[in-house]
C-alpha cells in the first residue's frame, strides 16, 4: 500500500473547523479528522486494484462524496469516480461503502465515524478506472426491454394524451421509481456469479411497462426477461429490494413476473384459443 | 414528427451503432465462493435453501414407513426410537424456517384485488397464516381420528 | 462467466421462452406451498409427538411398553385403505420433492463445482421425477 496521504492545512477556512471560536466564543478542538480506504486502479499501469488510504477532515455533515471531492480537490486530483446530483436521483455515484452497495451522495461519514471506511467501486461490474465500472453490460440490457411506451398504433398527438386513473397508476408506481444506480446488480449475487442474468433493474422495468394501461407491449417485451437468463435464474436472495434506495423492490417485481407469466404459459398451454395478445 | 422520430427510435435501438460497447481492459472480478457469509441476509439465505434437505429426507422416510406398511405386520417398525426422535426436531426445525419464510415472502408477492383495490400486503400475510393454522388443526385432528381406525 | 459473450446474444428478438423453465419453477412453488402449510404438522406430530406417546396418530400408537405395533400397524392399513388418504399423500411427498429439487439445483450452481447445467438438471429434476414414480409405486401397491 502506498504512504497514506494526510491533510496539508488543518484548521484553514470555515466557522466549522477546527481553532475558529463560535458565536458563543467557544473554540473547537483539533480537526477530527477520518480515513478512507480507496480502491485505485490504472488500467495503463496496473495489474490489479489496491487500496490507497488518504485522512481527511471530518464534519458530521459530510457524506462519502463529499470526502471523495475533498480528496479530489485538495490531495489527489488522479483520483476518478463518478457523481452528478449529489442528492440521491441521478444514481451516478453508486460504490462499495464497507462492502455494502450504497449511494455515496446519502451515506454520511458519521454512520461510520471514528472507524475507517472503504470505498470500492461497485460490485460484480468490471473496473475500468479507480471507482468507475463499466456498466456497458447493464445499459445494453435496458435497451433489450424496450424500456417506452409501445403502441399498437401510434396515436397522433392531434388525439389528445393518455387517460390513466390513480389506479392505473398505483399498479406501476413504484417501478417506475428506478433511477439505475444499479446498486441492485451489486447486491446480486446470481448476477455476481454470472453476468448473463437480466437482473434486477431491468426486470422490475419491464414489468413497470408491462403493468402500464397505455402500454400494448407486453408481448413484445416478455421474450427479453422470459428467457433462459431472465425471471428464471433468480432465487430471491432479496439483496436487490434491501439495498434500493428508492424502495422499488425488484425482488417483487420478478418474483410476480415468475408467478403472472407460468400462469400465462400455462393457460396457453390448456386453452390456446383464448388469445389476449396485451 | 413526432410519431415518426419515436418508430424510427424504436427501429435503431438495438443496432450496433446504438449499442454500449464494453471497455477493453476493464478490470474483472470474481464474486468470492464465501459470498454467503458477507451479511446476514446472505447467510439467511443459504440457511432457507438449505432447509429443502431435512424437508426431503423426513418426508422420504414417511414413504418408506408407508412401505414398510405393505410388508406386512412383522416387519411394520415405523421410527420411534430417540435418534428418530432428534431427527425429527431438527426436521421440524428446518420445515418451520422453511414454512415462516416461505409465507412471510409469499405475502409480499401476491397480488390480490378486491375490486379496484389491492389487498395490503401485511394482509396477505395474515391470511397466509391463519391458513396455515387452518390447515394445521384440520391434519392434526385426522391424524389423530384415523389412529381409532382398525382395519 | 464473461459479460462480454452474451452481448450478440442479447439482439432484440433472439430470445426463446423458457417453458420448462416456468414448469420447474411452477413445481417449485406449488411444492413449496405444499410443504410450508402441511409439513410442520406431520413432524410435530407423526415425527415428535406420537413417538413420545403424548398423542397417538394413525400408525404410531405407543403402548405401556414402547410401540403398540398391532394397533399401529392396523390404524396405518385402516388409513391407507382409504383413496383420498392415499391420493393426499401423493402430493405430501411427491409434490415437495420437486420444491427440494429446484432449491438444490441452485444451490449446486452456486458452489461453482464445474459441473454442466443440463446434467445438474437431469440429476435433480430427474431425481424428482423418480420420486414421484416410486411414490405413486408405493402407495398403488402397499
Amino acid at each position: 500500500m502506498e504512504a497514506p496521504i494526510t491533510i496539508a492545512t488543518p484548521g484553514a477556512g470555515t466557522d466549522r473547523t477546527a481553532g475558529a471560536a463560535d458565536h458563543r466564543g467557544v473554540r473547537r478542538a483539533l480537526p477530527d479528522t477520518i480515513t478512507l480506504s480507496v480502491t485505485r486502479f490504472d488500467p495503463r499501469t496496473d495489474s490489479t486494484p489496491h487500496l490507497q488510504e488518504y485522512t481527511i477532515p471530518y464534519r458530521d455533515d459530510m457524506v462519502v462524496l463529499d470526502a471523495l471531492n475533498y480528496i479530489k480537490q485538495r490531495l489527489d486530483g488522479t483520483l476518478t469516480f463518478r457523481w452528478s446530483c449529489r442528492m440521491g436521483i441521478c444514481g451516478s455515484c453508486g460504490m462499495s461503502v464497507n462492502g455494502t452497495p450504497r449511494l455515496t451522495c446519502g451515506t454520511f461519514l458519521k454512520e461510520f465515524y471514528p472507524r475507517p471506511i472503504t470505498v470500492e467501486p461497485l460490485a460484480n461490474f468490471p473496473i475500468v478506472r479507480d471507482l468507475v465500472i463499466d456498466m456497458s453490460d447493464f445499459m445494453r440490457k435496458l435497451q433489450d426491454v424496450q424500456p417506452w411506451i409501445i403502441r399498437k398504433e401510434e396515436k397522433p398527438v392531434e388525439e389528445g394524451v393518455y387517460l390513466q386513473s390513480p389506479a392505473q397508476l398505483d399498479e406501476y408506481k413504484q417501478f417506475s421509481m428506478c433511477i439505475n444506480c444499479m446498486l441492485c446488480y451489486a447486491a446480486c449475487p446470481v448476477y455476481g456469479q454470472d453476468n448473463s442474468f437480466t437482473g434486477p433493474a431491468v426486470i422490475a422495468l419491464a414489468r413497470r411497462y408491462n403493468l402500464d394501461s397505455r402500454d400494448e407491449g407486453k408481448a413484445k417485451r416478455l421474450p427479453a426477461i422470459t428467457h433462459g437468463e431472465g425471471v428464471w435464474e433468480c432465487t430471491y436472495v432479496g439483496e436487490c429490494s434491501v439495498v434500493c434506495p428508492k424502495g422499488v423492490d425488484p425482488a417483487k417485481a420478478i418474483q410476480q413476473t415468475k408467478w403472472d407469466t407460468t400462469l400465462d404459459w400455462a393457460k396457453q398451454l390448456i386453452m390456446p384459443w383464448s388469445n389476449k395478445d396485451r | 414528427m413526432a410519431v415518426e422520430a419515436s418508430a424510427s427510435s424504436q427501429r435503431h435501438a438495438g443496432t450496433s451503432e446504438h449499442r454500449p460497447r464494453p471497455f477493453i481492459g476493464a478490470f474483472q472480478r470474481t464474486l468470492p465462493r464465501t459470498w454467503w457469509l458477507r451479511n446476514r441476509n446472505y447467510s439467511f439465505f443459504a440457511l432457507r435453501e438449505l432447509t429443502a434437505i431435512p424437508v426431503a429426507l423426513w418426508l422420504l422416510w414417511l414413504l418408506f414407513e408407508i412401505w414398510l406398511a405393505g410388508r406386512g405386520e412383522a416387519a411394520y417398525l415405523p421410527g420411534n426410537s430417540p435418534l428418530y426422535i432428534a431427527f425429527s426436531v431438527v426436521c421440524f426445525g428446518a420445515a418451520l424456517l422453511h414454512s415462516i419464510s416461505w409465507l412471510n415472502l409469499s405475502g409480499v408477492i401476491l397480488r390480490i384485488k378486491v375490486g379496484q383495490n389491492v389487498v395490503a400486503p401485511r394482509v396477505v400475510t395474515l391470511a397466509n397464516y391463519a391458513q396455515w393454522a387452518g390447515v394445521t388443526v384440520v391434519i392434526a385432528v385426522l391424524l389423530v381420528w384415523l389412529s381409532t381406525w382398525r382395519s | 462467466m464473461n459479460a462480454y459473450v452474451s452481448q450478440h446474444t442479447s439482439e432484440h428478438a433472439a430470445h426463446k421462452p423458457a417453458r420448462m423453465h416456468a414448469l420447474w419453477w411452477g413445481l417449485f412453488a406449488v411444492g413449496g406451498m405444499t410443504a410450508a402449510l402441511l409439513l410442520p404438522i406431520h413432524i410435530l406430530f407423526q415425527g415428535i409427538l406420537a413417538p413420545l406417546g403424548l398423542v397417538p396418530v394413525a400408525g404410531k400408537i405407543m403402548g405401556a411398553t414402547g410401540l403398540d405395533v398391532s394397533a399401529s400397524y392396523e390404524s396405518m392399513r385402516a388409513a391407507l385403505a382409504n383413496p383420498l388418504v392415499r391420493l393426499y399423500l401423493l402430493a405430501l411427498i411427491a409434490l415437495p420433492l420437486y420444491h427440494v429439487a429446484h432449491r438444490l439445483l441452485y444451490v449446486t450452481i452456486d458452489l461453482r463445482l464445474g459441473i454442466p447445467r443440463p446434467l445438474l438438471g437431469l440429476l435433480f429434476y430427474g431425481g424428482a421425477v423418480l420420486g414421484t414414480v416410486l411414490t405413486i409405486g408405493v402407495l398403488a401397491t402397499v
